[in-house]
């Protein structure tokens, strides 16, 4: 028997397209059967766009909540597994998981893993694979004596699920007392240019552009790629940039930065604390065991003069 | 203890509190007998010994002492240690692994000797190394060119051992990237040259073009190039000569604004790009060391913030300008008069009461700022301001005695690694809760007791 | 009032290391160790919450983690907290998220505290599930993801933030007493002084096992565990992507990668 059981999420009506990974994912992982939950007030209207190719059941179970509400969702979750005794409930590793997932797996009742990237079934157990040490090692969990598991899934690791299908559609009635409620949704300020925190390209140098004079050649880079300048502490406080534009510890972190740049940046412990997060790091040092490589997803090891003005030729 | 300067009570002081840190700086300047009684503090733990292997700032002797251990985990954190000395990378090698052999290979410092014993036939990692090491001397290049991949060929062409007959071999053999690289090499070839000058691919001619060794006619015939990155890599050789620059009418911003930065323009040239309506331009003209007392005056008043900076920050900007600009209404550019060490103490009064952070950054390492302005920056509300007093010349002791237990530990650090910071200052770092200020005290005193002696 | 803040201590993994001989973890010769980042900015929402109400309040700071943990309680001890407990014992290893929520919950049980502040994860293994999970077995109210709090002491509801995905924010209220897992950036977390270092060192550290706080050995270790690790292994390429090349063909491929990020 395998089962999934598929949770899909949705934020202000719509659905986070992470779900139709799920329902991909468990399409891979050899489901004999792949059932679509909508939990929510509304969230029978998001039926149509979660009947994609490999749906075989969509069950609504309407809460009191429009909003994600973590007592519902986990009293819904657990009736669903109750229904339908799934051999895997799978979740997006996302913030509303982290919200309630935990709560499931802290029953005792399933086994339970986050930020899983590898699902395997292996004579009917389920083992999955998630990242240790910082994604320097990876690791198998298996789950001995459960039989229902779950688990939350990483963004990004299988394709959205597509097509079209007509599944199964029925409904069912979870009861729960919520302990916290909705108040509202506050958007993020729109982006300005000097505000780094608010950035979503950055460009930062570090000690490598070596003076002052140097920061107009990075500065022109800069505005010629369409990326906010940053640097690091010791440009900062040569006083040859604002501290203003210093990202890490001491200086700002890069909340919203998707794409970020490292010229001449060794990364030290500091700067990382402000900018590590960022999904898309790329690092140009001529020290190849610089510690910024070790976050970096592109690197290159090389002169930053010559790559800026080799660079700067792209961008006219 | 006292606060003297006595290599001997230092040691005594490290062994009696067991400090790896603090034995670790001291080790190179002990006698015999106290460094044995250090190394067994320094290598009391296996998960140090790991660290100080890896480490930057180990001194020569200790790594000395880890490599002569057998230990594979040792050896390839010394393999990978950028301060490894060239003698002791050689020794290293004697009967390395082939994860270490690989790690030897591209080190920077890894002797000739050793990189030509290396053992490389049929092992592409290896090979790699070697052709990406500026060290590889030019006959062991030959060697590894014969057969070479695309890449390795682009790791050869960057060394500037390469000569004339290797350089012909990668321009006949290589893709455009090289045949770039082989033009912009100092060794390239006259003949190639003219097949570069006159090569098809825009990226030949400008990598030439950026060629610091051609000729004048050479780079006036790249300066009427009908390609705009080709005229600009050309303008930018330091070669040409004052006379042959004067790119004003130049329709690309790109060549202008290359022309702009180059630091050795004429009053005349200057004086041709100061209206140029590219702000970048103007930049670069207001730090032009010829900039004349007009330029700078005209400069000082655009309407781009950047511009304004940069005259303030030009050396040759007078005071009469310099006084307009501290009073700004940006504090950036206020920040760059504040940041001069020539400034004129009647406009920097003025700045030590300005309340912008970077001003007061600016103000905090300034030489000509006065006691009690640096006394109670030394004890602003932002961590990050509080520091600039370390590095200033005539910081009062008194700010350096507050700063000594500053709460942020990066304060600290830099405190410690600064010649200004005092001797009394050292001995109270030594007990530190940071690691790395510990080690830097402990290394700053010991260099001063040396001198002392 | 009293705060409860439950701190883990990270492990650093060397690029070079080795995997234990049992296969299940690797060698922590190979780990250097830091207090988690998230601990900073939960401790730091607890000092600041007690700042505002008049100097008032408890701060316990607890840890489940063996010997080496106790330097990190003792910086916490040193910013400001009033106690420490940390436990630990053989049995303890092998323990799960969920075993280790199974211990903190009795801690948190004993205390009884008007609120609990963990971290959203911990940045070496990223379960991000502590919290959540100890307010479960505790049947205690929960947020995850706060980056922004309005609570007094003593109020039966506080208001939070969380910060989802984009940039988005949702405001909610919430029951107290609750467990909250806290975000950085909600504050600037400060550093210990010199002499707040050295009164840690006077300050109360309990040490305690867990048949202390009554579990017993299979609600510890694997056997209280809902999930084990069977083996772990070194993924087989690094993190990073070298570009190769000259510097220009380096320099081309680094645009063509920006174009597509930037989505210019």
């Amino acid at each position: 028997m395998s089962d999934i059981l598929v949770i899909a999420e949705h934020r202000q009506g719509e659905l986070r397209p992470v779900s139709l990974e799920l329902i991909a994912a468990a399409k891979e992982a050899g489901a004999s059967s792949v059932t679509v939950a909508l939990i929510g007030a509304n969230a029978a209207d998001l039926t149509g766009a979660v009947s994609v190719e490999g749906v075989d059941e969509i069950v609504t179970v309407p809460t009191a909540s429009a909003n994600f509400q973590p007592d519902e969702w986990k009293a819904a979750v657990e009736a669903l597994i109750a229904a339908r005794s799934p051999s895997l409930v799978m979740l997006p590793h996302s913030v509303d998981s982290w919200g309630f997932a935990p709560a499931l797996g802290a029953t005792g009742n399933y086994g339970f893993a986050t930020d899983v990237f590898g699902i395997a079934n292996e004579g009917g157990e389920w083992v999955v694979t998630r990242a240790m040490y910082k994604e320097k090692v990876h690791a198998e969990i298996d789950f001995p004596g459960k039989s229902t598991v779950v688990v939350t899934v990483r963004g990004g690791t299988w394709k959205p699920a597509e097509g079209s299908s007509s599944p199964a559609v029925s409904s069912l009635d979870a009861s729960a007392t919520a302990n916290s409620s909705h108040v509202e949704f506050i958007e993020p300020p729109a982006t300005g240019d000097v505000d780094i925190t608010q950035a979503e390209f950055m460009l930062s140098i570090g000690r490598g552009i070596a003076e002052e004079d140097n920061v107009e050649q990075f500065s022109e880079l800069a505005d010629a790629v369409g990326a906010t300048l940053g640097c690091s502490r010791p440009i900062a406080d040569s006083g040859w940039l604002p501290k203003s534009r210093q990202v890490g510890q001491s200086g700002k972190v890069v909340a919203a930065c998707k794409l970020y740049l490292a010229l001449g940046i060794s990364g030290s412990v500091q700067h990382q604390a402000g900018m590590k997060h960022v999904d898309n790091i790329i690092a140009v040092n001529t020290d190849p065991e610089a510690s910024i490589f070790s976050i970096a997803r592109y690197g290159i090891v090389g002169d930053i003069f010559e790559i800026a003005d080799e660079l700067v030729t792209h961008f006219e | 203890m006292a606060e003297s300067l006595d290599l001997t009570s230092l040691i005594e002081f490290a062994v009696s509190q067991g400090d790896p840190y603090v034995a670790l700086a001291l080790h190179p300047f002990a006698d015999e007998k106290s460094r044995v009684s250090l190394e067994k503090i320094i290598f009391e733990r296996k998960r140090l010994k790991l660290t100080f292997a890896a480490a930057p700032y180990t001194p020569q002797t200790i790594l000395a002492l880890l490599v002569d251990e057998n230990d594979e985990q040792l050896k390839l954190r010394l393999s990978k240690n950028p301060a490894l000395s060239p003698e002791l990378l050689a020794k290293l090698f004697e009967g390395a692994s082939p994860a270490v052999i690989k790690n030897i290979a591209g080190h920077r410092r890894t002797p000739v000797e050793v990189l030509e014993e290396i053992e490389w036939q049929g092992n592409d990692v290896l090979r790699a190394a070697l052709c990406t090491n500026s060290n590889t001397p030019v006959n062991l290049l030959k060697e590894l060119v014969v057969g070479s991949s695309s890449a390795e060929k682009k790791g050869i062409v960057a060394n500037p051992n390469a000569d004339c007959e290797l350089l012909t071999q990668l321009w006949n053999e290589g893709d455009k990237f090289v045949q770039g690289e082989v033009a912009a090499h100092m060794a390239c070839p006259p003949e190639l040259r003219e097949q570069a000058l006159q090569h098809e691919d825009v990226l030949v001619r400008r990598k030439l073009a950026a060629n610091e060794t051609l000729t004048t006619d050479c780079l006036l015939l790249l300066m009427k190039d009908e390609d705009p990155l080709v005229r600009s890599a050309a303008i930018g050789n330091a070669v040409l000569e004052d006379d042959h620059l004067g790119s004003a009418d130049d329709p690309s911003i790109r060549v202008r604004r290359t022309e702009a930065k180059r630091q050795d323009l004429s009053t005349q040239i200057v004086d041709g790009l100061v209206d140029d309506e590219d702000h970048w331009v103007r930049r670069w003209v207001a730090r032009q060391p010829a900039a004349s007392d007009s330029v700078l005056q005209k400069l000082s008043q655009d309407e781009v913030m950047e511009v304004r900076r940069a005259v303030g920050r030009n050396r040759s900007c007078p005071d009469y300008i310099l006084e307009r600009l501290a009073k700004d209404e940006d504090s950036w550019v206020r920040a760059g008069v504040a940041l001069r060490e020539d400034l004129a103490r009647h406009i920097l009064v003025g700045l030590e009461k300005d309340d912008d952070i970077d001003v007061i950054s600016a103000v905090g390492r300034n030489p000509g700022t006065s006691e009690d302005v640096l006394l109670a920056i030394a004890e602003h509300d932002n961590r990050d301001v509080r520091r600039s007093v370390i590095v200033n010349p005539n910081v009062p002791d008194e700010a350096l005695m507050k700063l000594q237990d500053d709460p942020y530990p990066l304060n600290r650090a830099i405190l410690s690694g600064h010649p200004n910071c005092l001797t009394e200052n050292l001995w109270f770092l030594l007990k530190d809760p940071e690691p790395q200020v510990r080690y830097t005290a402990g290394k700053a005193l010991a260099v001063r007791c040396q001198a002392t002696a | 009032m009293k705060i409860l803040v439950a701190i883990k201590q990270v492990a650093n993994l060397d690029d070079d290391f080795e995997i234990r001989d049992d296969g299940k973890d690797v060698d922590h010769d190979f780990c250097d160790y830091e207090i988690n980042e998230w601990d900073d900015y939960s401790l730091e929402t607890a000092l600041q919450i007690r700042e505002n109400n008049g100097d008032e309040g408890e701060i316990v700071v607890v840890t489940v983690g063996p010997d080496d943990a106790e330097d990190e309680l003792r910086k916490c001890l040193g910013k400001g907290a009033d106690r420490a407990i940390r436990v630990w014992d053989d049995a303890i290893e092998g323990s799960d998220q969920v075993a280790i929520a199974r211990i903190l919950t009795k801690v948190v049980e004993k205390e009884a505290p008007d609120m609990v502040f963990m971290g959203v994860q911990a940045a070496d293994n990223a379960y991000a599930q502590t919290g959540v999970a100890v307010a479960q077995q505790l049947g205690w109210p929960h947020a995850a993801v706060v980056n922004a709090l309005e609570y007094t002491p003593g109020a039966s509801t506080a208001t939070a933030n969380r910060e989802l995905e984009g940039g988005l924010e949702e405001k909610i209220t919430v029951n107290c007493p609750a467990v909250m897992t806290i975000q950085l950036g909600i504050n600037e977390p400060r550093y210990a002084s010199l002499r707040g270092i050295k009164q840690a060192a006077g300050k109360p550290l309990d040490e305690i096992s867990h048949s202390d706080l009554g579990l017993s050995d299979d609600e510890v270790g694997e056997a209280g565990s809902v999930s084990r690790v069977r083996k772990v292994f070194v993924p087989e390429k690094g993190q990073a992507e070298l570009i190769e090349g000259t510097p220009a063909e380096q320099a081309a491929r680094l645009a063509e990668i920006l174009k597509e990020l930037s989505g210019a």
